[in-house]
């Protein structure tokens, strides 16, 4: 029987952080401590012809300037390609400034350090900076073109990478499909918006040659190793903290250029400096995501299977940059067809470099662009063959019997149930009474419309060869004499709550209560080697680490336990705080008392036979990888595989092409719930981002690769008044790969809203013909697809 | 970013065109403007300062101009940077005079390409009202001082100087006009091209 797994345990941390007393990284404050401010290039591209920083060097107060021209004197190149023999890509040299030639706008060119902020930004501004201006690449599909400028003038073209996913034979299955529907697909640059912006300190002792470096990180272990490449220093003189974290979404995994620039600074100085960015730095900076543009064929019968399909995604992932971002347009073209049972698939990909802010991994990472795909793709399917688009949806499934499922990329889909999901979200949502409301309504001069997204959020990335990216974690569990539970792990919390649910497993595991459970993260002095947060791998990888180490150490003292009552171990039984003997209830040990006979009665009968002490380190490797593709036949990145299905109600005004949003319902599967409470709180999050893309959100640069959206007043967020109460419950179908049957939380939502808005908003205007094939679904797109619909029919 | 604008001003081509000849004049009458060198000719150094929805820019840098008398159009080049805001402007304005029954028409084809700050903040459809409104200003800048100099006596020419623009109203017009024009746009969110 579980205590506390399933249970919906408060986190742990919400009573310090709702009080304001969370530690973020701004709040370190150390003797001594100065501040930077770094010079950024207005231009998307250009050479750098020189600098002058005479002025600045001259104002009272600044201690230092470091230019790209004196960089190289100070840091070696940025690892570049973080995702190891996984994925081949060109390459470039990046260094924490720019060298020679500028490839967005915002990229560091200088950094000045002064004694208070105010100082250092009045001194940035006084850097003069020479540029010689180049012809800037801005789109993704004109980049292709053979006679495009170069963002990269050493590469043969502005591709990154490409790679082509295919399998059984897909002219023969589009030569025998009844029916042939094809598309676009223009999925925009948007990005998270963590509340608290990146800020690192950075400290360097001189005569130890250690550095210590608090940051708004998701992975100090990484982070640490990547600091130590560019800075040439030894991994175990660099420490790295993690305060508490407001928010990272993907967009806090290394390595930006500021990374290194404050340790290098701090290390030139011989004093600790701090950098805290601006809102604006982190719209210019901070990562992008998302824009894509995809063709797509499918090809099915009168029934509305689908049978083929092709697709060629070309992503535009901003400049060449250390960080992971680009890896997300991979994604998008692995987990294609999603959830279907589509045998002959043809998918090719083309990640264009372009003169805008590089992607870093944003929530979905990629992912959310396939589901989305593969929704206007059923709703395409069923309009073509007259059936409802629900039903299109359950004849293409993967059936619950058919897994572990192989798709054509590598993939190997774990477990799943997607029409039980389905089904009970059709239920929820009332979907067969719908027509009738919706009449309804229209008799009353209301467009109500519905829509179904259905995503597939594979998670625990792992590639190989990869420093971060990995499908491993650590954990340590310490019990003290008294009986007091200590948790380190290797992956850390980015604010969502996994700490908590770390100490119900652990609790479960040894049988003690929550409140004897200290959870420990984010340093790399204290904590076992890990690979941070991402991925939603705090739960599958830590949380399985967790429950092996502390099963060892429960095992351990309930021998001892079996020792001090006299039974054979077979007849001890847990209970929170105590050993207990089967059949007899009174006959018990405390907890404590048995930690206490380990360690204070080493050499007595009950604990003499076992090693002093109560601390286990354990490793958890998830089984669903291959990453020897030559013995397995495959290479799949991806272990756990969340899914979710939902519908969104709509009411749209086609005179202005407002969007309401009535209602959002989700069936969410995500194996085992640890804690529905901050899984369900996870979901909602993601599903705010979903809605945010889908609707609001725009990251819009102009001809000249100049971003124009770099305030809230233009980067418009969803709050409470756009949106819904959103009606989320849970399907569980474990994985059969992790020791809980868990998958994974922190990205699901995220794709659902994107489809089921674009359909919901369809079926509201279906009187106007309306097609919808972009994002965001602004009041403008959506009154200008209300004429095209209209002239179309005409 | 390009546009292109006309204005209209009552006086006949060949008083306009010798005055647009006269680059310290048609300094005086562009709002916020200051010529700060013309040592070689055709090529001058200046700065201009003027608002762009929440900042204030100076832009200092340097221009050529090109003219062809008989066709009386011209055109001028330049490029600036303003320090306070890490921000750069370069642009070319086309201009040629059309003489009608009224007066002059001074039709201009702009093509501005602002970076850093100043592209950030200046949305395209502000950038756009506010050079609209500059030029109305201009227009009329002009006319006063053509008519100053056809009516008053040498000596008044110190008096014919036009007075200094108003740029805070110039400014509040500008966002006004910018306001109703966007107000759809403005209320709509997601709605950013």
């Amino acid at each position: 029987m579980s205590h506390f797994i399933g249970q919906p345990v408060p986190s742990l941390t919400n009573r310090r952080l709702v009080a304001g007393k969370g530690q973020y990284t701004s709040d370190v404050k150390l003797d001594r401590m100065a501040h930077v401010a770094i010079v950024r290039s207005p231009l998307a591209a250009a050479r750098v012809k020189g600098i002058d920083a005479s002025d600045a060097e001259a104002l009272p107060g600044v201690l230092m300037v470091l230019t790209g021209e004196s960089i190289r004197e100070h840091s070696n190149a940025m690892t570049f390609n973080v995702f190891g023999s996984g994925i081949d890509a060109q390459q470039v040299e990046i260094y924490p400034l720019a060298t020679d030639r500028v490839r967005f706008v915002g990229e560091p060119v200088a950094a000045v350090v002064a004694e208070d902020p105010y100082t250092a930004k009045q001194a940035a501004l006084m850097v003069d900076v020479d540029y010689e201006e180049l012809e800037p690449v801005v789109d993704a599909l004109k980049a292709l073109c053979p006679d495009s400028a170069l963002v990269e003038p050493e590469w043969d073209s502005n591709v990154l990478f490409k790679t082509r996913f295919t399998g059984g034979d897909v002219d023969a299955a589009f030569a025998a499909s009844e029916h042939v529907i094809s598309g676009t697909l223009k999925h925009h640059r948007y990005t998270g918006t963590p509340l608290e912006s990146r800020a690192y300190v950075a400290d360097y002792d001189p005569f130890r040659d250690t550095l210590t470096f608090w940051a708004s990180t998701q992975n100090p272990h990484p982070l640490r190793a990547f600091l130590s490449t560019t800075l040439g220093m030894s991994e175990n003189n660099i420490r790295v903290i993690q305060p508490n974290v407001g928010g990272a979404f993907g967009l806090k995994i290394p390595m930006y250029q500021e990374e290194p620039l404050v340790a290098c600074l701090a290390r030139c100085l011989g004093r600790p400096v701090r950098w805290v960015a601006e809102r604006r730095e982190e719209f210019l900076t901070g990562g992008h995501a998302r824009e894509s543009h995809i063709d797509w064929s499918v090809g099915c019968d009168a029934s509305g299977k689908v049978s083929a399909l092709r697709a060629r995604v070309v992503s535009d992932v901003g400049a060449p940059t250390a960080l992971c971002g680009w890896g997300m347009a991979y994604l998008t073209a692995f987990t294609l067809p999603t959830v279907y049972r589509i045998t002959n698939t043809d998918v090719e990909l083309f990640t264009v470099v372009t003169n805008k802010c590089s992607w870093n991994a944003y929530r979905g990472f990629g992912k959310e662009s396939s589901s989305f795909l593969m929704d206007r793709i059923m709703d395409a399917v069923a309009r073509e063959t007259g059936i409802d688009r629900a039903e299109v949806r359950l004849r293409n499934f993967i059936q619950p019997d058919e897994f572990p499922y192989p798709h054509n990329s590598g993939a190997m889909i774990d477990s799943g149930n997607y029409p039980g999901a389905l089904k009970k979200l059709l239920k929820l949502v009332a979907y067969e009474d719908f027509a009738a409301l919706k009449a309804e309504a229209r008799a009353a001069g209301r467009y109500i419309g519905i829509g179904i997204g259905q995503e597939l959020i594979p998670e625990g990335c792992a590639l190989a060869g990869s420093q971060i990216l990995g499908a491993y974690d650590g954990a340590t569990v310490r019990v003290s004499p008294s009986g007091e539970v200590t948790v380190l792990t290797g992956v850390t919390s980015p604010g969502g709550g996994n700490e908590t649910a770390m100490a119900q497993i652990a609790a479960e595991a040894l049988g003690v209560e929550i409140a004897h459970v200290r959870v420990v993260q984010g340093d790399t002095e204290t904590c076992p080697y890990g690979l941070g947060n991402y991925s939603s791998r705090g739960v599958i990888m830590g949380g399985s680490a967790v429950h092996l180490a502390a099963t060892e150490l429960r095992e351990k003292m309930q021998r001892v336990a079996a020792r001090m009552l006299e039974a054979s171990v077979d007849d001890v039984e847990v209970e929170p705080g105590r050993f207990l003997l089967k059949g007899a209830p009174f006959r018990f040990v405390a907890f404590k008392d048995v930690a206490g006979a380990i360690y204070h009665d080493c050499h007595g009968t009950a604990a003499c036979d076992e090693e002093p002490g109560l601390e286990s380190t354990r490793y958890f490797r998830h089984g669903n990888v291959f990453h020897q593709p030559e013995v397995q036949g495959r290479y799949n990145a991806y272990p756990a595989w969340p899914n979710q299905a939902a519908a969104c109600v709509v009411e749209v005004d086609p005179e202005d092409g407002m969007v309401r949003i009535l209602r959002f319902v989700s069936v969410h599967d995500s194996g085992v719930v640890i804690n529905p409470l901050t899984a369900e709180a996870n979901v909602h999050g993601g599903i705010a981002q979903g809605i945010g893309g889908a609707l609001y959100e725009n990251l819009v640069y102009d001809d000249d690769g100049q971003l124009m959206t770099t305030t809230f007043m233009d980067y418009t967020l969803p709050t409470a008044t756009e949106l819904p109460r959103f009606e989320v419950a849970h399907q569980e179908t474990p994985s059969p790969f992790t020791p809980l049957g868990t998958k994974g939380v922190g990205e699901s939502g995220v794709a659902c809203p994107l489809g089921a808005l674009c359909a919901a908003v369809e079926d509201a205007l279906e009187d106007f013909n309306v097609r919808l094939d972009a994002l965001p679904l602004s009041p403008e797109r959506i009154w200008s697809a209300i004429q095209a619909g209209q002239e179309s029919a005409q | 970013m390009q546009f292109s604008q006309h204005i209209e001003i009552g006086r006949g081509s060949a008083a306009v065109w010798a005055l647009l000849e006269d680059i310290p004049q048609v300094v005086q009458c562009v709002p916020g403007a200051e010529l700060l060198e013309a040592s070689e000719p055709g090529i001058y150094r200046g700065r201009v300062t003027s608002r762009l929805g929440p900042i204030t820019t100076t832009f200092e840098g340097e221009g050529q101009l090109e003219t062809d008398q008989e066709l009386r159009m011209g055109t001028l080049t330049g490029s600036g940077k303003d320090r306070k805001t890490n921000s750069r402007a370069r642009a070319t304005i086309a201009y040629r005079l059309v003489e009608f029954d009224h007066g002059t028409r001074i039709e201009v084809d702009a093509d501005i390409h602002l970076s850093g700050t100043a592209a950030q903040f200046g949305r395209p459809g502000l950038v756009r009202e506010i050079a609209a409104r500059l030029m109305q200003e201009f227009a009329q800048n002009v006319e006063a001082r053509i008519k100053d100099e056809a009516e008053a006596s040498g000596e008044d020419a110190q008096n014919g100087a036009v007075e200094a623009p108003q740029r805070s109203g110039l400014l509040i017009a500008s966002l006004w006009s910018w306001l109703l024009g966007g107000l759809r746009k403005l209320l709509s969110k997601g709605d950013r091209t």
